[in-house]
């Protein structure tokens, strides 16, 4: 592939924030909820299935809320991928070695709590029970981090604001998050936009002509309609920007389809004639 | 279906082809059966309308909504028509897209909204309810039908046309291709007229006309095209043109039958003929009744459809949703108790048997999901919970000693899943013991001067494996099938799917006694919504004592198979138990189904959905599923409701005993 020269930056934590507006499309009214979430500090839930938007609207909500908060740029914003293995001091920090000296670090929640930046735990319930409830003190009206190995509580920035996700529809039910947890946040439910709107984020994203987004759009929203019968879980904003992605450079859209959707998001060889037979509808064969 | 005269390459030909069943000889080798396409077609209906719909034989469709005469079948809403065969073009290919342009039609009623303005009948909605009442109103209902599908298969068309680039290139194919066919096998102007009706409301040229009466409607029609080819052209829109034309169809017609035959012949326009007269139905020549099956179920329920507002010229038809909202069901619901037992009103629906005596013992009542119009439809079920008769314990005692060899091996498998409680929990910073993996890990990271991971240590946890599990079995009149001989070897023929089911349930209480697992074993059967039975074998309590073990040997085939029902209270039961891993295992042996299951007792789509939906709501309780089925059928249907490692089909009935428990150490795994 012809990679562009592009100068490869390493950041620490606090300095990961967007200097320009990233491009979010809103679809409900998300944007004015988180807005109101912030003012009061109250933490949020983002509910949703894969690739629905999620990331990408927190990146949004961060730029947009660095100007409230007086700044040239959008907010730090601190990710988490939270898996099994993630422990408290993963989020807390630890005591390095460094030389003759023990060191303490700061890990990414305590960055975010002690320098005041968004800190969004993407799949939460990935994450140990003994590690979800860490988060319980910062996410009431206490807004603080017991750091146990200091013997210290750390009282949150005033801009610190906690966001946190999960995907409830592969989760097993005994996966599920706890009540005390989920009852400390206010939760947005997130799905694929309608039509009209993911051809928009479609064509803006992968740069394809409007009319071939509104197709992809179409085949997504028809895909969807499989869920529940023998699909898992439908075909996502982010693969239908992959298969524009390979129709601008020039691959049969039917074939793109091919790779893009009906592959990833099915093992199932009848479901796999099912999705083509729709994509074969909507996209004319190759002359 | 009345014989149609017919060219071997021509029109009718190939409707003749479609609509016939024949199965087997002469199939070339570009023929397509529905068997090869039937779930891609299902699943390309589902993806394009939305809601899923049950394929049927052409042939089996009623008159009224599939006939020789027309360019293409439509559909009901629940039901998608297709051919059992497709052989009549050169290619495999094209052979294949007559299906999918078949299948297109059919969802598209549904996308274009020809389904939209439903109705209630006989507190079912009834996709097609406005259509219906649309059509009855006219004096030949069955001749409106023809005209009133014709447009709107044109409608949907040029819908189709706009809409899927992929689909357009296919409808132009499939109207050049039907009229280079149609060249003069028209057998009179009225059906040159109603096959040429599609295609012109499609926006497509027809040919000229070989009958000129015929030219003079289809340039009639031509007029009035536009209506339906606009782009957002709706229902109404069809209604309105069919409000227009019927006069043209029906002089046309009459012409054809009062001048002797003059212009088609056969008597197979008959039915179209069938005349109402203020709500009556009159006897000239043919009566609805005769004629049209489709009126003729209608008929009789023609009082539920009354309550819907009538079409009127000139009326605004835009507005979409059904005349009868959500909260007139109480009253349906109430119609349909008071109905109970009532007789017939189609071939595929059973009477409601009556002769069944209300069961005794505690009742429970449950939601039931209503797919169709995805809703619960509030204590709906009543189950009851039925004593479970006693037979002779020393028949399990039996079966025990006959299957002893396999008994000790599960025995000694189970043995090591309690071995198996105990695990290691790893990657701890702090713990028991070092693990010696991490820590050379650990050790090599500093030799390469990498930070060294802190989590070095495991602990051992005795996994409380504090489980319970509800073993559920189908006890429905299926299960007497005889399986003897089936296999070869174990030839009993006095053996039935039952007797394996019960081998399989004392198989596994001989296993789990000794793995200390709490377990229960129900049956469940029934008759009807009001009726569904639930038979406790072994409560969680109890142990495997003589009681249970007469109980066990008493297991008998009863009646239907109400899943649902049958799943929400197994539910309700394992919720009671404090255990922190609850399992449910259901047995069965086919589709779920009971005779009220559903509007439709021949579709299974119903039941299926709804059983989807207390699988959904048992996940949602943290209590694990699974499904094990004898029904080779199996693997189409439980793929769709169950999680994909929810399910086994047992292929050869006599492995039950020893599948059941390797599902269940797969299960608590
Ligand atoms: N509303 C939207 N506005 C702009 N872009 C969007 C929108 N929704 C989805 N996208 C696009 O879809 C892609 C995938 O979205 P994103 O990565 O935010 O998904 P996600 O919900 O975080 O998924 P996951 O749960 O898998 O992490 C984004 O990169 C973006 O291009
Ligand atoms: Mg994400």
């Amino acid at each position: 592939m012809a990679s562009q020269e592009s100068e490869q930056r390493e950041l620490l934590f606090e300095e990961y924030f967007f200097e320009e507006e990233p491009y979010y499309l809103p679809v409900g009214d998300e944007v004015e909820i988180f807005e109101v979430a912030w003012k009061a500090r109250l933490p949020l839930l983002f509910k949703g299935p894969t690739g629905c938007g999620k990331t990408r609207f927190i990146e949004y909500m961060s730029w947009r809320l660095g100007r409230d908060a007086g700044r040239e740029t959008g907010m730090p914003l601190i990710t988490v991928a939270c898996h099994e293995d993630l422990t408290a001091s993963d989020l807390v920090g630890r005591y390095l070695l460094r030389g003759e000296e023990m060191v303490w670090v700061d890990g990414p929640l305590a960055i975010a709590v002690r320098k005041g930046a968004l800190c969004y735990l993407d799949e939460i319930v990935e994450a140990r029970k003994e590690t979800t409830v860490l988060i319980h003190p910062l996410a009431d009206h206490r807004r603080m981090l017991p750091m146990e190995r200091l013997g210290k509580v750390l009282e949150a920035h005033p801009y610190f604001f906690l966001v946190i996700s999960y995907n409830p529809g592969y989760q097993s039910a005994l996966k599920d998050l706890k009540h005390s947890t989920r009852q400390r946040f206010l939760a947005i439910d997130f799905d694929y936009p309608p039509p009209e709107r993911e051809a928009e984020i479609i064509a803006h994203e992968s740069g394809v002509a409007p009319q071939i987004a509104a197709e992809l759009a179409l085949f997504g929203s028809k895909v969807r309609n499989l869920v529940g019968h023998g699909l898992e879980e439908g075909a996502s904003t982010r693969l239908l920007i992959y298969a524009g992605q390979l129709i601008l450079e020039g691959i049969d859209p039917r074939r793109a389809c091919e790779i893009s959707v009906i592959s990833p998001v099915s093992d199932d060889a009848s479901m796999h004639a099912a999705i083509r037979d729709i994509s074969h509808s909507i996209f004319p064969s190759a002359r | 279906m009345p014989d149609i005269p017919a060219a071997p390459c021509s029109l009718t030909g190939l409707n003749r082809e479609l609509y016939s069943d024949v199965q087997g000889s002469d199939v070339g080798a570009q023929a397509v059966t529905l068997e090869e396409v039937r779930t891609s077609m299902a699943g390309m209906a589902l993806g394009l309308a939305g809601v899923p719909l049950e394929i049927q034989l052409l042939s089996e469709a009623s008159f009224t909504l599939a006939n020789p005469l027309r360019l293409c079948p439509s559909g009901d809403g629940r039901r998608l028509f297709l051919p059992a065969r497709v052989q009549f073009f050169q290619e495999r290919e094209e052979n294949r897209r007559l299906y999918r342009l078949y299948t297109a039609f059919q969802a598209a009623q549904w996308e274009g909204g020809t389904l939209h303005r439903s109705g209630k009948r006989n507190g079912e909605s009834e996709p097609l309810g406005w259509t219906l009442k649309f059509l009855l109103g006219f004096s030949r209902p069955m001749l409106a039908a023809e005209v009133f599908f014709a447009v709107d298969a044109g409608r949907l068309g040029s819908f189709l046309r706009k809409r899927y680039g992929g689909l357009r290139e296919e409808l132009d194919w499939f109207y050049e291709c039907l009229f280079s066919l149609c060249g003069g096998d028209f057998t009179g102007a009225f059906t040159e007229a109603v096959f040429g009706l599609h295609a012109v409301m499609a926006g497509w040229p027809a040919p000229p006309a070989v009958f000129p009466d015929a030219g003079e409607v289809l340039a009639a029609a031509r007029a009035e095209s536009a209506t339906v080819a606009k782009p957002g052209a709706r229902l109404a829109d069809s209604a309105r043109v069919t409000t227009r034309l019927y006069p043209l169809f029906e002089r046309l017609l009459l012409a054809g039958s009062g001048g002797g035959g003059r212009y088609d012949a056969g008597n197979w326009l008959d039915p179209l003929l069938a005349k109402k007269q203020g709500g009556e139905t009159t006897g000239e020549p043919h009566s609805v009744e005769e004629g049209g099956d489709f009126f003729q179920e209608l008929l009789g329920d023609l009082e539920d459809l009354e309550n819907l507002e009538m079409f009127q010229a000139g009326e605004d038809l835009e507005a979409d949703g059904s005349f009868i909202t959500d909260t007139d069901l109480p009253k349906f619901a109430q119609a349909e108790e008071e109905a109970a037992g009532r007789e017939p009103r189609r071939d595929g629906r059973m009477k409601a048997r009556t002769d069944f005596p209300e069961p005794e013992g505690k009742s429970f009542r449950y939601q039931e999901w209503n797919y169709l119009d995805k809703r619960y439809l509030k204590d709906w079920v009543r189950l009851f919970e039925v004593e479970q008769g006693e037979g002779d314990a020393a028949l399990v005692d039996g079966i025990v000693a006959e299957r002893r060899e396999l008994i000790d091996e599960v025995r000694r498998q189970f043995r090591l899943l309690r071995a198996d409680s105990v695990a290691w929990r790893k990657k701890l910073e702090a713990g028991d013991e070092v693990d010696i993996w991490e820590l050379l890990n650990a050790l090599v990271d500093r030799k390469a001067g990498l930070y060294p991971s802190a989590k070095l240590f495991m602990e051992r946890r005795v996994r409380e494996r504090d489980i319970c599990a509800l073993i559920l079995l189908d006890m429905s009149a299926s299960t007497d099938t005889a399986v003897g001989g089936v296999g070869g070897d174990t030839g009993d023929p006095r053996r039935k799917v039952i007797d394996i089911a019960r081998e399989a349930l004392v198989v596994m209480a001989e296993a789990l006694e000794q793995l200390g697992d709490s377990y229960a074993l129900f049956g469940f059967s029934g008759y009807g919504r009001h009726n569904v039975e639930y038979y406790p074998i072994k409560f969680f309590g109890e142990s495997l004592n003589t009681t249970v073990k007469s109980r066990i040997a008493s297991v008998e085939p009863k009646k239907s198979t109400r899943m649902g029902p049958a799943i929400r209270h197994s539910v309700s039961l394992l919720e009671r138990r404090g255990a922190r891993e609850k399992l449910l295992v259901i047995i069965s042996d086919g589709y779920p189904q009971d005779f009220d299951y559903g509007d439709d007792r021949r579709s299974k789509e119903y039941g299926l959905q709804d059983t989807r939906a207390a699988l959904r709501e048992a996940e949602a309780r943290n209590i694990k599923s699974f499904c094990l089925t004898i029904d080779l059928a199996g693997y189409d249907y439980l793929k769709r409701i169950c999680r994909p490692s929810g399910y086994l089909v047992v292929e050869d009935i006599l492995d039950l005993p020893e599948e059941l428990p390797k599902i269940y150490k797969r299960l608590r795994a």
